[in-house]
């Protein structure tokens, strides 16, 4: 009944008890040493700097059960460790900023600077794996999820032929031709590109694939470039 | 055991255990049971293997602050049909963290996989903990594989941390209650950790034992934003309340008095005059006041105060001591700790353990005792001073299988500091029913010799007589010569009666045994009764006992 009830008339704001990120000024977080195990005589010690705290607590179980002792510091200081949140150097009010955000596409050995680098956050998508991340937030971020159906392309270059075949039998489409374009063109070039070139109707990504230029450009007349999509285009 | 056209034997080394693999889905059927010659027709119920998976996740309220690297421990909980099995089993295991932040609402996610899972050990995963953290998502996702099924199954546990942010208000100040070196302290503190000076703060003390009755005190903060509340012996509920320059800010915390928290059973399945010895967490001195022992007729009323069967110890090196319960016979007892209202019902048994402590074999049942009669307890807890760092050292006493132990530090209170407790005992509760497996121990009760009437003794004489072929001399062929002997004289035979069974006074105890315990094929299956069923007070309790 008890717990669980101190968040009520918060301003509005219930999060998990005891979770509040108001706490961010504690120049400390809490310290955990976990997964102790006791030796031939029961014995358990570990060794942390225990002084900047007040409380600490054992909580130790087997199979079948738990048990917990709390323990006040004897040497804990009475003053709190803090850090300053406050901004220390605080903008030009008589300047104008803004936040930016910008991707950069580097090709191997390509260098770039970033200028300011504390006020910058970047990170670095370097393999399919976090470009299937990063597609995967993105798709959240906008309310959707991304479907795993082409999750088998992140380790296609592992695959062996037969489970290859396997696959692009039962995912065949412009996204997966495409993609073995660019990164598996021996398999492109020995398994799409005669399936492609035997398609009765061929699109204008099939035709790009083929390398059909005469065909590709009889889509530069207006009433057909309309009718493409943005990667086409 | 032939069942379903199929032939288990049992493994005598194992004390005749039968294994017998899961079904694909539910199934009951007549089996036979066979042994030294003798067989018995009975059925089975066979269970499919059914999977359950749990976890609780350990997060100190104090290590999900900006910038610092969190860890957060997982203890998963896997289960077949209600029992838990090795988590060994469990492959494939994964952590997806999700952070939120509350300025963009942009959700970033980072997996751990190829994680190890140990029965000795909990998972561990450690993260940075991003700014503007609104809410922290944590799924366990793992996969065992059904064996009888022939399939992998996915199984997943999940827990969610949502930050108090106060967005949206313009208090830019929060409660804190600390506990430093015996005392309690009410911090009212601004978001850069700034004190709150000269605030008058209502406090509201809810007491152990008069937990209706609440007591309001104002206080005011000092220059460090702080007000001393003291020990607060025997408190159980601090709130604080003020209203702040921007609005009101509350908080409530739930205050344990006892430093040292076990898990009691619920109930003890014991011998008779054997010894439990249980820990007595409790401040107060141990008598009749704090701890009361009483014993329970099958009608559920008390018959007799045991309190001379309990003794009391403290024992060097423990924060609290322990009871000592002895002597018990047969029956049903109620153990209360009046402090904490904290109950064990222990049902004494007469018999003797089977094979292992696991069970124990009665006149007419064996009864499940998954329970040990020792809990595991910490002592010589301490804290030493060393260079630059500090040591802390203790011991596990009468520690299981498995054993292991996480220690942590932290400043401020939570709101319940046994909360991560609360959760792993009742995620180590075994909630599936003990279970007694009666056998028949068929007596006669009517016992005295009966005595047939004449004329029913002739039908059975004549009925089971042993039969001649009958005679084979020549028939006479002329008239035979008839000679006087003697007068032609007439008896009257006299025939007598028989008699009934003399009946025998049945005992209320004799007719309830046999009652638990019925022939095996008079039972729909041969699965176990349940403890649990057996509520206190039926008729059925008196043959528990």
């Amino acid at each position: 009944m008890l717990r669980g009830a101190g968040r009520q008339g918060y301003g509005g704001e219930i999060g998990t008890p005891g979770f509040k990120s108001f706490q961010n000024f504690l120049s400390n977080s809490a310290s955990l040493v976990s997964n102790l195990t006791p030796d031939e005589n029961g014995r358990v010690e570990c060794t942390f700097d225990a002084h900047k705290y007040s409380t600490i607590v054992v909580l130790a179980m087997d199979d079948n059960s738990v048990t917990q002792s709390t323990i006040d510091i004897p040497s804990s200081i009475e003053e709190i460790e803090k850090r300053d949140l406050s901004l220390s150097t605080p903008l030009n009010a008589e300047k104008y900023y803004n936040e930016m955000r910008n991707t950069e596409i580097l090709k191997k050995s390509d260098t770039h600077v970033i200028e300011d680098i504390t006020s910058t956050d970047y990170i670095m998508v370097d393999s399919l794996e976090k470009v299937n991340q990063v597609q995967t937030e993105i798709a959240k971020a906008a309310g959707n999820n991304l479907p795993t159906t082409f999750e088998f392309l992140k380790t296609w270059d592992k695959l062996d032929e037969e489970k290859k075949n396997q696959k692009y039998s039962q995912f065949m489409c412009h996204e997966v031709n495409l993609f073995l374009y660019f990164k598996d063109r021996a398999y492109f070039d020995k398994v799409v590109s005669p399936f492609v070139t035997n398609k009765m109707e061929k699109t204008f990504i099939d035709l790009w694939l083929l390398g059909d230029e005469q065909e590709v450009a009889k889509f530069k007349a207006i009433d057909s470039f309309h009718q493409l999509n943005s990667l086409e285009k | 055991m032939w069942y379903q056209n199929q032939y288990f034997k049992a493994d005598h080394k194992k004390g005749g255990q039968i294994v017998i693999p899961y079904a694909k889905s539910h199934s009951s059927d007549k089996t036979i049971l066979i042994n030294d010659g003798f067989a018995q027709l009975t059925e089975f119920k066979r269970l499919p293997e059914s999977y359950s998976f749990s976890s609780v996740f350990i997060v100190n309220h104090e290590s999900l602050l900006m910038g610092k690297e969190a860890e957060i421990l997982m203890k998963p909980s896997l289960k077949v049909n209600d029992r838990k099995c090795n988590l060994n089993i469990m492959k494939g295991t994964k952590v997806t963290l999700t952070t939120m932040s509350f300025v963009d609402n942009m959700p970033i996610t980072k997996v751990f996989d190829n994680l190890t899972i140990n029965n000795d050990q909990e998972i561990s995963v450690k993260f940075q903990v991003p700014p503007n953290l609104q809410s922290v998502d944590i799924l366990l996702e793992t996969e065992v594989t059904n064996v009888s099924k022939g399939n992998k199954e996915k199984l997943a546990s999940s827990h969610n941390i949502q930050m108090g942010t106060n967005n949206n208000t313009l208090s830019f100040y929060d409660s804190y209650l600390r506990k430093l070196k015996q005392d309690y302290y009410y911090y009212a503190l601004g978001k850069n950790g700034e004190a709150l000076s000269d605030i008058n703060v209502s406090f509201t003390f809810n007491h152990n034992i008069y937990t209706n009755k609440s007591t309001t005190v104002p206080l005011n903060t000092d220059d460090d934003g702080k007000v001393k509340l003291g020990p607060l012996n025997d408190i159980v509920n601090v709130s604080a309340n003020f209203r702040g320059p921007n609005g009101n800010c509350s908080a409530n915390y739930v205050i344990r008095n006892t430093t040292e928290t076990v898990v009691m059973p619920f109930t003890m399945n014991i011998l008779e005059d054997e010894e439990v010895k249980l820990p007595y967490v409790c401040n107060h001195e141990f008598s009749q006041d704090t701890v009361t022992l009483v014993r329970y007729s099958s009608s559920f009323r008390v018959i007799e105060n045991c309190f001379k069967n309990i003794s009391f110890s403290h024992d060097k090196g423990y924060q609290y001591g322990r009871i000592n319960i002895s002597g018990l016979q047969r029956g049903h007892y109620t153990l209360t700790y009046v402090a904490t209202m904290q109950t064990v019902s222990i049902r004494v048994h007469k018999g003797v353990y089977w094979e292992t402590d696991s069970f124990i074999l009665k006149d007419h049942s064996l009864v499940e005792k998954r329970e040990r009669t020792s809990i595991m307890r910490i002592k010589d807890i301490a804290v030493e001073e060393e260079k630059e760092n500090h040591k802390v050292s203790f011991s596990l006493d009468d520690y299981g299988k498995n054993a292991r132990a996480h220690v942590y530090a932290f400043t401020f209170m939570p709101p319940d500091v046994n909360s991560s407790f609360d959760q792993l005992a009742s995620e180590n509760m075994d909630w599936s029913s003990l279970d007694i497996f009666p056998f028949a121990k068929w007596k006669n009760i009517f016992l005295s010799n009966r005595k047939l009437g004449d004329e029913f003794r002739y039908v059975f004489d004549r009925k089971f007589v042993k039969r001649f072929m009958g005679n084979t001399l020549d028939r006479p062929q002329l008239l035979i010569n008839r000679h006087k002997i003697r007068d032609t004289q007439f008896d009257n035979e006299v025939v007598n009666a028989g008699n009934e069974y003399e009946k025998k006074e049945v005992r209320e105890y004799d007719r309830m045994q046999q009652q638990i315990a019925p022939t095996s094929f008079a039972m729909n299956n041969m699965m176990p009764q349940m403890q649990q069923q057996m509520a206190f007070g039926s008729a059925n309790m008196m043959t528990q006992n």
